[in-house]
Order: structure tokens, then sequence, then C-alpha cells
């Protein structure tokens, strides 16, 4: 047991030993009742509370300590109507004390009759007869003085009122519970401080140590710590917990990727939420007549409509769809058209606002990377949002290629916890050649496919002026943070509920 | 992303070696198809825009090859005119331009081939046919089809023939309101007024590209040799369609001719 030093000494904290006063001379105390006579804090009563229930003082339990009734919505309409069996009688005894079942079903409702009879029988008010394939009830007794239940009703129509309260009423109201639960029932939970034998003994004999939980200054220049005993901290005693301001786990995650391209030497670029339809498909050589393009994936702008596309390279995509335009390829054979370039969208990916870059700065090295809002006009489901992040880098720089842009990813990764990746063919109609991500996830035992890469294609960066290759990478941020933090519906992250915010750790990558 | 049910035993009749699950799915990963699921019934998996030749067995058989070194190269189809000749006429100009033909024979087709046909059919359309309007597909048993064949535009109402699947004769407008396909696909031919349409020398309406063909040449398993028609826009497209079922029906055991 802690806090004894032999069998005969117990050492108490002054506030366990005003705490077991009073519960003792109460013989059972409420924490709350506690706290109202000795002016503490209810947190500081239940600790001492503890405290002495390890030390064998007391017992600390949860009971219910009280019984609220209140009328339900039904309940509510029945005590201003009358309950089904009265509504009942009341109609027999004014057609004389005989009714035919179905005529009263007419008057008060069908429902009424069905429950207004199993009661009004069974409280000995009427009788059932059958004759020619007809029911008819006789009133044999009107109940002229309000029923238990009816006065219940009446009571708690005016308000909850406490069991006890009600005292010998307490049992029709139960039973107006159980009945279709008219009357609803909180039971209010306390926890309550019953001294042990041990504590009551104790609390008869005066001899109780002083214990101190602060070594002050004052103690030891008197000598009087040699006479106190320090209590222990414990450091599993409950408490109320304190939250301390977080960052919101997205937030949190964006910034570690941030890091780990910053540390590899990468720059953040931003750009448009609105952006051409040029941009984000025609210089990413994608073909105007792609499906993704057509309604159901993107979202095109209402008004405006339509931007400028700057003229000279669009003369130079348009060479690249329809021809290939001088860069050995035979493109995509169509006739191209501005129009369709100048449609403004919600970006559909950041590798619009990448390219975007890459057009203005085509001088060797360029290493920049994006983490931003993308839109895609998608049901949103369990894995999938319409309105997301990407997370997306690009490398330019003479003589790269696949293997470079292998060793970056892994290196990537590795800087995000995720240390065994691989790679598998894949194809984006802007990069050749093309390839998937998969990592590998300890926690899981599986492999997750995560992220695709390539290097971009000549039709893409031959008429934008760019001479060498160009590396790129992307992955959805959402998609990494529902992997990090082990999340299984993908709208969580967004639901802003504030205990998930305050609980939720990333899992252990190692 | 084009879905495809791999079954290991059809591709291990292709291949010429026996295949399991496990060793599949992981060398359909290595030529850039995406496994999602490998079940009893087979691996789900989703290829590529850029590969259409991977919606057959025999096309992910002839990759598989590739990769596992049993065989190098594209693989030597004989080829020989038939005789068969395709008339295009003008009024096919404005709707639908061009197409293409070939005529396989040697076939001996089982049910699942049919229905592999069938699925690979639709892929090409979504894939290279842009949903059947750069490409449309017909295959006919050509034991039903006397060449010379026309390929011309009749005004709407001016077309009768039983559709594919039914069993009384209906005119082109009732099968652009009609039937599924023909209001699905009418867009692509309403604006013009008229219907393409593949006779034989017959007087039989082979097909009404891209909307249907006609039940009279229905390809089942007692069909030997199969005419293939590809009609679109594209020239380009309509040959690559061609070209992916030439190599596939000829893996399913047949000789082509031009």
């Amino acid at each position: 047991m802690a806090g004894r030093s032999d069998a005969q000494r117990v050492t108490l904290h002054p506030m366990e030993r005003t705490v077991l006063r009073s519960a003792v001379e109460r013989r059972r105390a409420t924490f709350r009742e506690l706290a109202e006579e000795l002016g503490m804090k209810v947190d500081a009563v239940a600790k001492a509370a503890e405290r002495l229930q390890m030390k064998g003082l007391a017992r600390v339990e949860e009971v219910v300590v009280e019984r609220i009734a209140s009328l339900s919505e039904e309940g509510m309409e029945y005590a201003a109507r009358g309950l089904p069996e009265r509504r009942l009688v009341e109609e027999l005894r004014a057609r004389g004390g005989r009714a035919e079942l179905e005529e009263l079903k007419g008057v008060i409702g069908a429902r009424t009759v069905e429950i207004g009879i199993i009661w009004a029988k069974r409280n000995g008010w009427i009788e059932i007869a059958r004759s020619d394939g007809r029911t008819l009830l006789k009133l044999v007794r009107y109940p002229d003085e309000p029923t238990e239940e009816e006065q219940v009703l009446r009571l708690l129509a005016e308000g909850p009122r406490n069991l006890g309260e009600l005292g010998a009423l307490s049992s029709a109201c139960e039973r107006l519970a159980r009945r279709a639960g008219l009357v609803t029932i909180k039971e209010v939970r306390e926890h309550v401080v019953t001294p042990t034998e041990e504590g009551m003994n104790l609390a008869a004999h005066v001899e109780t140590l002083e214990e101190v939980s602060q070594l002050t200054p004052e103690l030891i220049k008197t000598g009087r710590w040699r006479s106190v005993e320090l209590s222990r901290y414990d450091v599993y005693a409950p408490v109320k917990p304190v939250f301390a301001a977080r960052e919101h786990p997205l937030t949190s995650l964006i910034r570690k990727v941030r890091e780990a391209f910053v540390e590899l030497g990468f720059q953040e670029v931003k750009g448009p939420l609105v952006e051409l339809a040029f941009w984000n498909f025609d210089a990413l050589f994608q073909p105007q007549d792609h499906p993704a393009r057509e309604m159901h994936d993107t979202f095109y702008l209402a008004w405006p409509e339509r931007g400028g596309v700057p003229e000279g390279l669009a003369e130079r995509v348009r060479a690249a769809h329809e021809n290939g335009g001088g860069t050995g390829s035979k493109g995509w054979r169509y006739r191209w058209s501005v129009e369709e370039a100048s449609r403004l969208i919600l970006r559909t990916h950041t590798t619009a606002t990448t390219i975007r870059y890459l057009a203005e700065h085509r001088e060797p090295p360029v290493k920049v990377f994006s983490v931003d809002r993308i839109f895609r006009n998608e049901k949103v489901n369990w894995k999938r949002l319409a309105e997301f992040h990407q997370i997306e880098g690009i490398l330019m720089d003479r003589g790269v290629g696949l293997k470079h842009l292998m060793g970056v990813i892994k290196e990537f990764y590795a800087r995000l916890g995720l240390r065994e990746v691989r790679f598998r063919p894949s194809y984006f109609p802007y990069t050749e050649p093309s390839a998937e991500v998969d990592v590998y996830l300890k926690e899981l035992g599986k492999w997750v496919e995560l992220g695709g890469m390539g290097v971009f294609r000549p039709e893409v960066t031959r008429p934008l002026g760019v001479e060498h290759p160009v590396l790129a990478w992307g992955l959805g941020l959402e998609r990494l943070a529902i992997i990090i933090y082990g999340v299984e519906d993908i709208r969580e992250l967004y639901r802003n509920d504030l205990s998930w915010i305050r609980s939720v750790v990333p899992i252990d990558l190692r | 992303m084009p879905a495809i049910l791999v079954r290991p035993e059809r591709i291990s009749r292709f291949l010429g070696r026996e295949i399991g699950a496990e060793e599949l799915a992981e060398l359909l990963a290595r030529l850039g198809i995406s496994v999602d699921e490998v079940t009893p019934g087979g691996i789900k998996a989703e290829y590529n825009p850029n590969r259409p030749d991977f919606s057959s067995h025999a096309g992910i058989a002839r990759a598989l090859k590739g990769v596992l070194g049993l065989e190098f190269g594209a693989p030597r189809v004989s080829c020989r005119p038939s005789g068969w000749r395709v008339i295009v006429d003008e009024s096919v100009k404005a709707v639908r331009p061009f197409v293409v033909a070939a005529l396989v024979r040697g076939l001996g087709l089982e049910e699942e081939d049919i229905l592999e046909l069938i699925a690979m059919q639709e892929d090409l359309h979504w894939v290279l046919g842009r949903d059947r309007r750069k490409v449309a597909i017909g295959l006919h048993d050509a034991s039903k089809v006397r060449p010379p064949i026309r390929y011309l535009a009749r005004p709407l109402n001016e077309v009768r023939f039983v559709p594919l699947h039914g069993s009384f004769p209906m005119t082109g407008e009732e099968i652009l309101e009609k039937l599924e396909t023909g209001r699905k696909y009418g867009r692509l031919v309403r604006p013009y007024g008229v219907a393409p349409l593949l006779v034989d020398a017959k007087g039989d309406v082979l097909s009404f590209p891209p909307v249907i063909n006609s039940s009279l040449t229905e390809v089942t398993t007692s069909t030997t040799e199969v005419f293939i028609d590809v009609t679109g826009t594209d020239l380009e497209a309509v040959s690559k369609a061609l070209n992916i079922l030439v190599y596939a029906l000829h893996e399913m055991g047949g000789g082509s001719t031009r």
C-alpha cells in the first residue's frame, strides 16, 4: 500500500485529511458535496479521494445519485389530450356505456382505440363482447378519480421531477417509462466516497503526520523538512485533459512535405486555381478530344468562360498536337482549336502550374515543387474528394533520366519515413517513360500505390523551348495522409471533428 | 482505365505454357497493367489507354512472351488478298468516311472466344474510338455474306433490317428511337440525316455503324470465317483497331486474308 511507512503510521496530505474527516462524518458523500462543504474544487476532492483509495482508507465508486423523470414528446401529447384509455372510456360514457369497436375507431382514431383497449381492460374499466362478427365494448366502471399514471403525467407536464420527489407515485412513473417511452428517466451519476473501516478507525485517532507536496526554502531553512513526509507524485492520477493548441494534421503533413523538398534543394511555386485549359491540358500534350476534358472530370467556369492564350507559344503547341511539331513525333493528328484551349477551368492538377514555371525558366537546373489545391469533377465518396491537394515536383537538368528520377523519389519518400519503394511501368499522356510508385507499409504488411512519375515527352518540352530532360513526379496529399494517419474514410480529414483532430497521431513508419 | 478480368488458364492457352495466378499478377505489373485484386475467378486488372492491344488475353500473352523470353518481335501473320472488295460510296464522306476490312479463315471459336471478342470491341470503341465516333467495329459470320460489299449512306427512313438480337425488321428511325444503342449513338448520325450501311451483294444489310449490326451475320460457335469491318472518322485509329482484332483472331486460331 502506498504511503505507509510502518504499521502504525499513515501519512496524509492535508487535503486528504480534510476530505477523509468529512467523509467519515457524513458516512458517505459525493465529490460535489465534499467540494461544497470544504470550499475545494471538485478536481482536488477527486485527487484526494483517489489517494485515500490507494491508501485503503476509502472507497470511490460511481453511483446513481438521482433519477430524473421527464415527459417525452408523446408523453406531452398524452398529458394534453389524455391517455388513450381515458379517451376511450370518455367516449364510451358519452354513448351511454356501449359502443361498437369500429365506430369508436372512426371517432377517436384506430390507434387510440387499440392502445386504449389494452389498458382500459387491464384496469377493469371495460368488457369486450363479440356478436354477429361485430365487436362491442361495454363500460363497466368509469374512473372518477385520476389514475396514478394520470397524476404523474400532470406533474411532469409542469417540468422534470426527481423520482424521489414523486414519492408513492414513483412506481407509476416507472410504469409510464416502460410504456412506450412516455416518460424518460435520466440517471445522474456521481462519484461517491465511502470511508473503509480502516478509514473510520483512523479518523478516530489523531496521530497523523503532516504530508507536504512542495519542498519550500522555508522548510529547508528551518530544518522542518526532517519532520514532514513528502508526498509522492502519482503520475497516473486522472486529471482533466488540457488541450494545448495543435496544427491540423494535414497542415502538419504539408509542412513535412515542404521540408522534404526544401532539404533536397527544391523551391516552392504557386499558381492560379482558375487555369486556362491551355496550361492544364494542351501544353501537356493532352489531346482536346480526350475523355478527361469532358464534363464529367473537369470543372469548367460558367463565367468568365475564356481567357487569353499566349500567341506564339500557342502556335508551337498547335504544331505539336497536329503533327508532332518537329519533335520527331507524329502528334495526335487532329485539328487543334485555340478556342478550346482558351476555356477557363478549375485546375485538375498542379502540373499546370509547374509547366507554367518551366515555360518562364528554361535554363538548367530547375528544381521546383508545389503542394496545392486541385479540383476534379467526381462524386465524393469514402476514397475520393472533388477538391484536394496534389504534391508535385519537377527537376530539369542536363542529361537527367529515369535513373535520376528513381533516385530522387527514393530520397524524397525516405524523408517522409517511407523507406521501401518500388516502381512499376505505367502510362501518363505527358510523360514517357512513365511509372507508378508503390510503398511498403510495415503496419499493413503490404505494398500500397502512392503516386506516379515520368520524364516529360518532347512534345511537351520542345514547344516551350526547354532543351533538357524534365523529370516529374506527383502524389495525392490526402492519399498520403490517410496512410500516415490510419484513416479509412478520406472525408474524415475534412470533417473537422475536434476529437479526431486532437487525438490523431501518425503511424509509426519505422 | 479499361478493366479486364485476366484468367490464368486462358493466358496459359495463348502463352503455350502453364502460368499460375501469383506469377501472372507479378508479370502483369511489369507490363504496366495495374492489378486490383486476385480472385478465384481471375485477376481483376486495368490497362492503360496507350496499350489497346491489352484488350484481349491474346494481346497480353503476346507481350508476356517477350517478357518471359519465349518469343520476340511481332508475330508472323500470313496475309494474302482474298478477292473480296468493299466499294465505298461518296455518300459516306460527310458522316463516316473511312472503312477497312479483313477476312479471317479457319477459325474454331469457343463461347469464351466470342465473349472476349465482344469485350474487345467495347474496349476498342472506347479507347480508340472515343466512344464509337472515331472507330466502330462490326464482326460478321462470313458465310452469310456475299461479296462485293458496298459501304454507303441512305436516308434513315429508307433503311430496314433485323437488328442484332432482334426478331423483326426495324427502320433506321425506329432503331435510333427504340433500341438502347440507337439512343446512345444516334447523335453520331442524326445531324447528317443518313445512316451509314454495309450492304452485301444480295442486298442484305450487314450493319449500320456505329449503331448496330444485323442479326443475319451474328458470329456464333459454328462460325469458321469472320468478316471484320471497321468504320470511322480517323483512318489511323480505324486501321489500328483492325490490326488489333486481326492479331487476336490469328492467335485464336485463324489465318487472315486482306
